[in-house]
């Protein structure tokens, strides 16, 4: 079948020309929006803090460079240029002999480089010619002769090659030698000029840089860009740090450093230059290429959270502060909140919580104040008592409240009833918190007016309270276990005992204020309860009995012995006795037991077990005081009081909180926010949860049982920003096991010792580590205080620190104080760990030592000589005796060195006496030896000995050294002088200070403070 | 103030699933028979009735919210662009149903001998809408920046997780259905019934033009699918699901709180326990039976019912394995709102449970 032709085609369906015009249109549209994409991928923050950044480096380099040329071109530059100019004038003058040197080196240089070629070609010919040999030998040694030969003419030929070598070389030489000659000082002076302005010329050329001239905009222009622009994202690979994304793990790039340019460089410290470019602030610590961790391992973000591959102010996940600076950001950067982002930037007041997840082995943080103030309220709260922390936990912590085993015997019960009502009505600074009457039960509906069903919902709350108090205090009293508190008989001294309480060091741990306000990280005095109201909660006779011996009433207390005799404890019991508590306490109302709430509240727990109807014909078996225990040790249970109180029935409970070891890593949208408005950061919920633990039932209805049970710990602001910081830092680790923190053995026994030390509040009355010594600002003279514990480990013998430790003795060293050390009663574990931490501290050896005690009479007379012309006696007592003497001041008393030998380290007690203001700044331990101008100690005696009035001291000294001369060179070497010293010290001990034998052998040695060594010198008992 | 919330607490309500799609059903069904809708000033009345409405609601903090997030705007710009197609096309089907029943060729049909060169007449207009798009493309995300979250987590998913816009039909049907019928079984269902389509519609009416009145049935079947249950339950993906899959107002706070009892029952349950007051047996065959017997029964004897009944007409047009296909496929796309239905009024869960091998409908 023929097809059928098309129809004719008309011109258009369309209006070509206007087609056109819309083509155009669209063209131009398109390439706008082309042009405008090239732009804003062009326009980049970061390429404007590059620039910017370049510019203050380039003033800043100008001004060292104007500096440095200043320094570089002074007078003697001048000199310099003088002399170089006279030099050059001086090589002048031999110009012909230096063309003509020149002149024969051009003749050699030509023969040199053919005998060169000459001898490299002929070596190559014999090591054929010699393989051809050795060929021969192998495979054909009949013909082997007739390579030999060929190998032999090479040799020699080769031979003759070196030697022509050689001698052209050496003419060489030989003229290159004569022409130095004639330049030498000319480049000499030269070269110190050379070394002169090298600063100036390096920062020049720095300079020149820096210049964003037409060479730097052509690199940077839009597109050219792509082959080797100078603005440029910087970055680190971290193979070490991941983003976790749960079974993968993404290593980190961190570009922070595109914009935070001068974090890791110094030069921009000057807190004028904007924040963005300067310093890190502890460069030495932290970024720096010679810090412990430096960029190129640690980075930035696993430390300071945010997002690592961001290279906008936004998306990097900068948190602010404060409100004030989010809406400056708002303004100034766009920013934000990012709902998307996990792992935000920690605002800058919470930047140490990221030391914490790689130094969980460590318990003090002195170089992260805010962190190791946070971790001191998380410990000393028990937080970690209701929340495990996997960190605390492997430092087995003791609890930190009272042992309420015989609470009984101690208070009663109307008292435990008015203090679990509100803690802080009786004691302002406890660390005790409100479990009762807050927000969740008597108050639901916030700022918000309550509405009638929240008003009955409140006074509900208030009556579930009061039933819950009685009952918990009705179990504590049923199982509290009996416990006779004796009468005492007589009357105590309670001036005396007051004089007591402050002279024996008790406030060292204690207050006795009314009105102090709770401090856990700046004082150590607040580590045990405040004593203001203690009259008003334990008898006297019990608080007797209590300080007599605190141990065998609690075995667990950290309250140590302090020794008392039984008079000083009557009076000190008869002054604390008068210590009554605030007006009001003993009349607040007590709260009644609502049966039908009580009824509720037992049959709650009886159906967490059992059926309805067994559990109801349970409590009807039960009278209305065994539905209060009942009630009362499951509210026990459901508030988890056993967290932080030894309370009998709760020996193995567990924690009943959120575990906490990985909190600050957990993703916000698991926290719940209730009906609270805020921002959604763990910070803010963080905050908010421990400001008002209960606030985020607000709006809630719900039963007693569902609400929640976070007491408030009645937080100051400061304290949250530190406790905040603290659980911030409880992050999950995301890095290689290789960048965490792994503790030395050495580093391991000091944070062991560091431990006890925390747990028993040394620090309350001594300086350790540099820190702590609260009570020492109570005692008018310092010298009458609890010591300075520095350098100790060097100082003391381990095993005397241990049995001291173990059993220290009242007026053992210093028998004039009044404050003792107490009787902590430590495990054996404890004590080595502490003699051992002592002895890390100082990098001192541990346990045994070697002390040689080989010392010539002369040198131990000498030594006694030295004692006695320095006048050591007039504050060293040298045996009881001395110190007993009457008119002796015992305020301005050192120590006995009669316990030297078994107490001091041999060879720690000639140093001590060379440098004591070294070991301890501030000793009144005068400094003997001073340093002379170069910084070496020297010996006054040898000048000092000269005087007429000492010329009987010189004849003897010399007598002693067989000769004057011998005995000023002893005289004058401070070493000697102090080892002297040290050897007649030692003998106070060891034998009375009596002079050695003659010929003792040197190899005698004998281990000091192993077994058998002398028991430390009787001190009679009483004196002090 | 208090009208306004009236108004907005009036609109949450109604947007509630089986309201939104109920209304979208009939809705339909009556708007395509309204000839006024579809002329100029009808089409201007239901835009500026759109328009207006949707443009007042940016105003309400909480739907301002949803609707401006960056991955919500093209479904703003969808409701739009489905909505002008929807009704150009319906106003040229009148337009034509009106030249036709005068006895005049349609719009289409005027210059239908006449050809013209696909250059420039076809090819130069689509290179300008390509460059025009391309254009309009760049803008839009240089300045509404891609909504880029952090690397997947799969312990830590967002909250609602939802699939891209155009699966949302499909998530939605998760809701009623089980996974394997929802994410599996019906979307092939759904590409082999498109494929289909053409083999099994072989009326020519209607090629090249609009029309409405000479396809009322394909027409109105194919917009049930289309609109209602792909478009509408894309919107209610988009604006009207939030946290854990709850249904939020579009006025409605997105709190993560909200709870909604899910307290739905099985078929069988309903049966044995509630009707016939007896324990459940053990073994799942006869404890299904109502069900399997009751989908059997949609699924095979219906097509043949209906092929004596209701739709003999069909039957007799169509050859027989044409009328089954097309049946069974129209009685799958049935089943959706079906379902939906026996949830809202039965709380019914699955029509056939067997959890022993995972098997539910």
């Amino acid at each position: 079948m023929p097809r059928k032709p098309p129809a004719e085609p008309i011109d258009h369906h369309y209006d070509i020309p206007r087609l056109n015009r819309a083509f155009w249109w669209a063209g131009v549209a398109l390439t706008v929006a082309f042009v405008v994409m090239i732009v804003a991928d062009y326009d980049r923050d970061w390429k404007t803090f590059q620039r910017v950044f370049m510019r203050l480096d380039a003033k800043l380099t100008r001004e060292s460079a104007v500096a440095a040329r200043q320094k570089a071109l002074d007078e003697e530059h001048g000199r310099l240029i003088g002399e170089l100019r006279q030099a050059r004038g001086e090589v002048a003058a031999q110009k012909e002999s230096l063309r003509r040197l020149e002149a024969k080196l051009k003749d050699l240089d030509p023969k040199i480089y053919l005998a060169d070629q000459q001898y490299k070609f002929t070596k190559a010919s014999f090591d054929a010619e010699r393989y051809k040999y050795e060929d021969k030998l192998a495979n054909d040694p009949r013909s082997a002769p007739g390579a030999k030969k060929g190998l032999d003419a090479l040799v020699k030929e080769l031979e003759e090659r070196t030697v022509t070598l050689a001698t052209f070389k050496k003419q060489e030489a030989a003229v290159l030698a004569e022409m130095d000659g004639i330049n030498a000082r000319q480049k000499d002076i030269e070269t110190s000029i050379e070394k002169k302005t090298a600063a100036f010329r390096l920062s020049r050329s720095k300079y020149a840089g820096l210049k964003q001239d037409a060479l730097f905009q052509l690199r940077n222009a839009a597109i050219l860009d792509m082959i080797n622009p100078t603005l440029r994202v910087q970055q680190v690979q971290l193979p070490d740090q991941f983003i976790n994304v749960n079974f993968m793990k993404i290593p980190k790039v961190d570009r922070c450093t595109t914009c935070h340019i001068g974090a890791d460089r110094k030069g921009f410290e000057d807190p004028n230059i904007k924040e963005v470019f300067r310093t890190h602030p502890r460069l030495h610590r932290m970024v720096g290429s010679e810090s412990m961790h430096p960029a190129t391992t640690f980075g930035c973000t696993p430390c300071h959270g945010g997002r690592d591959r961001a290279t906008s102010f936004w998306s990097a996940g900068h948190s602010p502060q404060t409100e004030a600076q989010e809406h400056a950001w708002t303004k100034k950067y766009d920013w934000e909140f990012d709902k998307f982002n996990e792992n935000p930037v920690l605002p800058l007041k919470y930047a140490e919580a990221g030391c914490y997840r790689c130094h969980t082995a460590e318990v003090d943080f002195p170089d992260a104040p805010r962190l190791d103030s946070g971790m001191r309220i998380v410990e000393s709260l028990g937080c970690w008592g209701c929340h495990r922390i996997d960190g605390l936990d492997k430092q087995h912590l003791p609890k930190v409240g009272p042992s309420l085993e015989k609470v009984a015997s101690k208070v009663s019960k109307e008292w435990t009833t008015r203090w679990v009502m509100n803690p802080a009505a009786f004691r302002g600074n406890t660390r005790m918190p409100n479990f009762f009457y807050l927000e969740n039960f008597v108050d639901v509906s916030g700022p918000n007016p309550p509405t009638v069903a929240q008003k009955k919902m409140n006074e509900d709350g208030r009556v579930e309270n009061d039933t819950m108090i009685n009952a918990v205090v009705a179990y504590l009293y049923d199982r509290a276990r009996p416990a006779d508190v004796p009468a005492v008989p007589g009357k105590g001294d309670a001036a005396h005992g007051s004089k007591l309480l402050a002279e024996r060091g008790c406030y060292g741990c204690h207050l006795a204020d009314p009105k102090a306000q709770r401090d856990l990280t700046g004082t150590y005095r607040q580590f045990g309860p405040n004593l203001s109201g203690v009259g008003s909660k334990a008898s006297r006779d019990w608080i007797y009995h209590w300080i007599l011996n605190p141990k065998e009433w609690n075995p667990d207390t950290k309250m140590p012995n302090l020794r008392l005799t039984r008079e000083d404890a009557l009076d000190i019991a008869e002054y604390l006795a008068t210590l009554k508590a605030p007006a009001g306490f003993d009349q607040t109302a007590l709260p009644k037991t609502d049966e039908k709430t009580l009824e509720q509240i037992a049959l709650y727990f009886e159906m967490s077990t059992k059926t309805l109807f067994d559990a109801k014909a349970d409590l009807a078996k039960m009278d209305l005081h065994g539905k209060e225990v009942y009630a009362g040790k499951n509210l026990i249970a459901h508030y988890g009081c056993y967290a932080c109180h030894a309370i009998p029935g709760f020996e193995d409970a567990k924690p009943i909180g959120t575990e906490l070891t990985e909190e600050g890593s957990k993703a916000v949208h698991r926290l719940d926010f209730g009906f609270i408005h805020l921002p959604h950061t763990r910070q803010d919920w963080f905050w908010t949860k421990l400001h008002t633990p209960r606030v985020f039932d607000r709006n809630r209805a719900r039963g007693w049982e569902e609400k929640l049970r976070m007491p408030n710990f009645r937080f100051s602001d400061g304290e949250l920003d530190q406790a905040v910081t603290a659980v911030l830092g409880f992050q999950q680790l995301n890095a290689a096991a290789s960048v965490v923190k792994e503790l030395s053995p050495r580093e391991a026994s000091v944070e062991r010792g560091r431990r006890i030390v925390k747990d028993h509040n040394c620090q309350g009355c001594h300086v350790i580590e540099g820190v702590g010594g609260s009570f020492r600002s109570l005692v008018a003279d310092t010298s009458l205080a609890p010591p300075i514990i520095q350098g100790e480990g060097a100082k003391v013998q381990s095993d005397w620190l241990f049995s001291f430790l173990q059993a220290p003795k009242t007026g053992q060293i210093r028998p004039w104080l009044e404050v003792h050390m107490p009787t902590f009663g430590f495990s054996d574990q404890e004590l080595n760990d502490l003699t051992r931490y002592f002895a890390s501290l100082d990098r001192a050896e541990y346990p045994f030592l070697v002390a040689d005690y080989a010392t010539t009479p002369s040198d131990w007379a000498a030594g006694k000589k030295v004692f006695e012309l320095l006048k050591c006696a007039q504050c060293h007592p040298r045996s009881v005796e001395d110190m007993n003497r009457p008119g002796v001041d015992r305020a301005s008393l050192a120590p006995n060195l009669q316990m030297a030998e078994t107490r001091l380290r041999h060879d720690w007690i000639n140093s001590w006496i060379l440098r004591p203001d070294e070991w301890m700044p501030g000793t009144r331990m005068p400094t003997n030896f001073p340093r002379n101008d170069e910084g070496h100690r020297i010996s006054p005696l040898a000048g000092i000995i000269d005087a007429p009035n000492f010329a009987k001291d010189r004849e003897e000294f010399g007598k002693l050294f067989g000769g004057d001369e011998a005995a000023k060179r002893f005289l004058s070497n401070p070493d000697a002088v102090t080892r002297a010293l040290r050897d007649y010290v030692w003998s106070l001990g060891l034998n009375g200070g009596s002079a050695p034998a003659p010929l003792r052998p040197a190899a005698d040695t004998r281990s000091v403070g192993g077994f058998g060594s002398a028991p430390p010198p009787a001190v009679p008992a009483g004196t002090r | 103030m208090v009208v306004v919330d009236f108004i907005k607490n009036a609109i949450d309500f109604l947007s509630a699933p089986q309201y939104l799609v109920t209304g979208a059903l009939v809705g339909l069904i009556l708007a395509i028979h309204w000839g006024p809708l579809w002329t100029k000033k009808g089409g201007l009345a239901l835009f500026a009735l759109v328009a207006g409405g949707i443009g007042l609601s940016y105003l309400d903090p909480n739907f301002n919210k949803v609707a401006t997030l960056p991955d919500n705007v093209p479904i703003v710009g969808m409701i739009f662009l489905v909505g002008f197609f929807f009704w150009f096309s319906m106003n040229q089907a009148y337009e034509n149903d009106r030249r036709i029943a005068e006895g005049r060729p349609p719009i289409e049909g005027e210059d239908a001998a006449q050809k013209v060169f696909s250059w420039p007449d076809l090819v130069y207009v689509e290179l300008i809408c390509l460059v025009v798009v391309m254009a309009v493309m760049i803008v839009w995300s240089i300045y509404l920046k891609a909504p880029l979250e952090e690397p997947a987590n799969p312990t830590d998913s967002p909250n609602p997780a939802k699939a891209p816009w155009y699966f949302l039909g499909l998530q939605e049907m998760l809701v009623y259905f089980d996974p394997w019928l929802a994410g599996v079984f019906l979307p092939s269902l759904i590409i082999v019934g498109l494929m289909a389509i053409p083999y099994i519609d072989t009326n020519p009416k209607g090629n090249g033009y609009f029309t409405f009145r000479e396809r009322r049935w394909e027409i109105t079947i194919f917009l049930t699918g289309f609109l209602v249950l792909w478009c509408v339950l894309i919107v209610l993906g988009t604006f009207l699901r939030g946290p854990n899959w709850n249904f939020f107002g579009p006025y409605e706070f997105w709190d993560l709180n909200k709870l909604v009892p899910l307290n739905n029952i099985n078929l069988s349950e309903i049966i044995w326990i509630k009707v016939l007051k007896r324990s459940m047996p053990n073994f799942w065959l006869i404890r299904e039976v109502f069900g399997l017997v009751l989908v059997g029964f949609y699924v095979a004897a219906l097509p043949l019912v209906f092929s004596k009944t209701l739709l003999r007409r069909f039957y007799e047009k169509m050859d027989p394995v044409r009328y089954m296909i097309g049946v069974s496929l129209g009685l799958m796309m049935l089943a959706l709102p079906i379902k939906m239905y026996l949830r809202w009024i039965f709380n019914l869960k699955y029509i056939v449970a067997i959890p022993e091998f995972a098997f539910n409908i």
